[in-house]
């Protein structure tokens, strides 16, 4: 199933480029491909995490990777994730965990995944991710390895985190036979610098009115584009992307907006009204959460030392204060009218503070609106009851009142 | 004697106790109230209680309070008192998931942190390295006699009741240990006098295995219908009293940081295989009959890894019962059947094996 749509996104978005290049086609195409390449029989194929792992050290290696999470999101996609989430209600998987991660145990136990001699995942984001990591990689007889991200900044956390990702090199050397090229991993590294720097390109022409670019797909981008980390394609579409967005902005090819949102944490995966909801109020969501360019340049010379802060600066790590700071500049910066938590039930690192972000938010006489609904089981959205909270909500956005929604 | 509250086993309760202070697991009663204004719904009761506890105005004789990074919801809980209770003095407490040479040299250093910042609240001097040995000695003997409780909870015939233990387990947690282990003693002194009397061979044996476990009803409800508690793993149970702190290492925070991070592991750590086969042994060695697998709605932590545990513990011929529960029994009639029915089951399954 997973395999026959990674298929079919390779060959449309293949057949795209040709007609006619667009960053968009590229980035899918990779993306199927980059996917793909974990079915493949012989290839050495690494579990991972795309969002929390650093990937640049999966690209000194010719390894093939696969993030179950994104893939789940992908099966979410479509109605096909209903089954494979009955199939992990059978197997005793409680329904108030993450809909991905029970997406991911049917998937799984319906053989749709790939198989991989090593998980490789960190503590960072949610307990769940890497409970269900060791889970997985059990039923597979591979070995987990988990690296512990500590909650706080120092020297101690840094050689703590970095002497763990000399580790996880150490054993994709070990499974895959390949020796470690520290060289290689270098030029990972100056090759994820690059495309930083294209990434805050496109940012700065995110602060544009009326934006180049936003809304789910923008989403997506900031997630999906996380596997090539350390990688040319990487560098090669964020500059693309980059290059088109100016491009947009010079030619005035842009859409018409009368309100700017921020959106905190992810998206829904399958079908729903949101963001068509936001369109039909001239709204736009131009800035995420995760789209922030939260970790500093990496030092090519120390590695995985850099790594390590990089690990160690995920919003999502320490206080939730982290995940509002300097919120005031940036809703400045992009003319931003109001924000959205996403608050997917499963999520509890992610919600469980709500209430601080909504205080950053209603203190910056902004409306808030926490939006509970799943992130990737169609069969709990509700369209009618969100539609009703989101009419809501763009009232108080284009009456600009201070009031937060819960 | 100042308070300080904490709300995991893994506090270091040996250096708050060596400053002087009283260290006292926080195990409120009745569902939360008021906790959605500040943290989310879906957040387990554990943490919603304390939330409410927490931001009530008057916290009453709390002096400090200390959140161990046990979880998502406790550490978004330590965000939450931080923005809104500045006046709280709060020490929060990062915990490594894994217990490697690592991390028990970088939690090692942690610990001492944590002594200089919580000596820094109550204005006390740096602790000295005795008085931290004195307190370590002091809790590895509440280990051993806990320990000793929970192995006598395993013999075919206790002089014990799963009941007494809990009670026992909670007053170790909750009460000065001053006051405890003089208690204990005497419990323990008193216990062998007692006559083989409080079950035969014939009644069920179950294994009492969750996470926070603050309202005792369900041991009381196994107990009333006929069944033995003989082993009793949660978070305050077996394996927060397990394995004291070994006395040959030279610096007495790496000796607590390899207890606290080696000790029977608990999951919110790495270790999933460990777990499984703990879970297994004790069951076995215990000689149960059946497991009850008890955990607070929204724990992340053990509702990931109860698939696993529980099909593991069913290969071993073990059956289980799986219960949720919202901090407190909302519905002890309907809790009362489901165990009742289990205990029947086993009695059944019992006969038809001697048949």
């Amino acid at each position: 199933m997973l395999k026959t749509m990674l298929t079919e996104m390779k060959k449309r978005s293949r057949e795209a480029l040709d007609k006619r290049w667009s960053p968009r086609s590229l980035w899918f195409s990779r993306w199927a491909e980059t996917m793909l390449r974990a079915f493949e029989p012989h290839t050495p194929t690494i579990f991972t995490t795309y969002y929390t792992f650093p990937m640049e050290i999966l690209a000194a290696f010719d390894v093939a990777h696969f993030d179950f999470e994104l893939a789940a999101s992908m099966l979410a996609s479509t109605e096909l994730v209903v089954p494979l989430l009955g199939r992990a209600d059978d197997l005793g998987y409680d329904t108030d965990l993450c809909s991905f991660h029970r997406a991911s145990v049917g998937a799984h136990n319906m053989d749709l995944y790939p198989r991989s001699p090593l998980f490789l995942t960190t503590t960072s984001y949610c307990n769940g991710k890497w409970k269900l990591n060791e889970a997985l990689s059990r039923s597979m007889n591979a070995e987990p390895y988990l690296v512990s991200i500590p909650q706080d900044i120092s020297s101690e956390s840094i050689r703590y985190v970095a002497s763990q990702l000399q580790g996880a090199a150490q054993k994709i050397s070990d499974v895959t036979d390949q020796s470690f090229d520290i060289d290689r991993l270098r030029e990972a590294i100056r090759s994820s610098n690059r495309a930083r720097t294209a990434l805050l390109r496109m940012l700065e022409s995110l602060k544009h009115r009326p934006a180049p670019w936003g809304g789910i797909q923008l989403m997506q981008y900031s997630i999906f584009t996380r596997m090539f980390a350390g990688t040319k394609t990487q560098e090669t579409i964020h500059k693309a992307f980059a290059d088109t967005l100016e491009e947009r902005i010079a030619t005035g090819d842009l859409r018409a907006e009368s309100k700017r949102l921020f959106w905190f944490a992810w998206v829904p995966t399958y079908q729903t009204n949101i963001f068509e909801t936001f369109a039909r109020h001239e709204t736009a969501v131009v800035h995420f959460e995760t789209l922030k360019v939260f970790w500093d340049e990496l030092d090519d010379e120390h590695p995985f030392e850099s790594l390590a802060l990089k690990c160690l600066q995920e919003p999502y790590q320490g206080p939730t204060e982290r995940r509002v700071a300097g919120l005031s500049a940036l809703f400045d910066d992009y003319s931003i009218d109001g924000a959205v938590l996403f608050a997917t039930p499963g999520c509890r690192h992610s919600n469980s503070a709500y209430s601080i972000i909504k205080d950053a938010v209603t203190d910056l006489g902004r409306p808030f609106l926490m939006l509970d609904v799943d992130i990737g089981d169609p069969g709990k959205y509700t369209p009618e009851q969100t539609g009703i909270r989101l009419e809501g909500f763009m009232e108080l956005v284009h009456g600009n009142e201070r009031i937060a929604m819960l | 004697m100042k308070n300080v509250l904490y709300a995991c086993s893994y506090a270091p309760v040996e250096i708050v106790s060596a400053l002087g202070l009283t260290p006292t697991w926080l195990l409120p009663d009745g569902a939360p109230q008021n906790a959605d204004q500040y943290i989310h719904s879906l957040t387990c009761p554990y943490v919603r209680q304390l939330c409410t506890i927490l931001m009530a105005g008057d916290v009453g004789s709390l002096n400090a309070i200390v959140l161990p990074n046990s979880c998502d919801g406790m550490r978004r809980l330590a965000d939450v008192v931080r923005a809104n209770r500045p006046d709280l003095p709060l020490v929060f407490m990062d915990v490594p998931r894994k217990s490697d040479p690592a991390s028990i040299d970088l939690f090692s250093l942690r610990l001492r942190q944590f002594a200089d910042e919580l000596a820094s609240i109550f204005s006390r001097a740096s602790l000295d390295d005795d008085a931290l040995w004195r307190s370590i000695a002091e809790y590895n003997d509440v280990r051993l006699g806990m320990q000793e409780l929970f192995m006598q909870l395993r013999t075919a015939t206790p002089i014990v009741s799963g009941s007494e233990v809990y009670q026992l387990s909670r007053e170790a947690v909750t009460t000065h240990i001053d006051d405890f282990l003089p208690s204990l003693r005497r419990f323990l002194a008193h216990m062998h006098d007692r006559k083989r009397m409080m079950a035969t061979r014939q009644a069920p044996r179950l294994m009492l295995f969750g996470n926070i476990l603050t309202d005792p009803e369900i041991v009381r409800v196994i107990e009333d219908a006929g069944a033995v508690v003989a082993s009793m793993d949660h978070c305050f149970g077996e394996r927060a009293f397990d394995r004291p702190v070994p006395t040959d290492i030279d610096d007495p925070y790496t000796a607590l940081s390899h207890r606290y991070l080696t000790r029977s592991t608990c999951p919110r750590m790495e270790g999933l295989e460990t777990r499984i086969n703990d879970i297994v042994s004790l069951a076995e060695e215990a000689g149960v009959d059946g497991v009850i697998y008890c955990s607070v709605t929204h724990c992340d932590n053990f509702l990931y890894d109860a698939p696993t545990i529980i099909r593991h513990l069913k290969e071993h011929d073990i059956p289980v019962l799986q219960l949720t529960h919202d901090g407190e029994w909302n519905s002890p009639g309907q809790v009362e059947t489901r165990i009742e029915a289990f205990i029947e089951t086993i009695e059944n399954r019992k006969v038809s094996r001697y048949a």
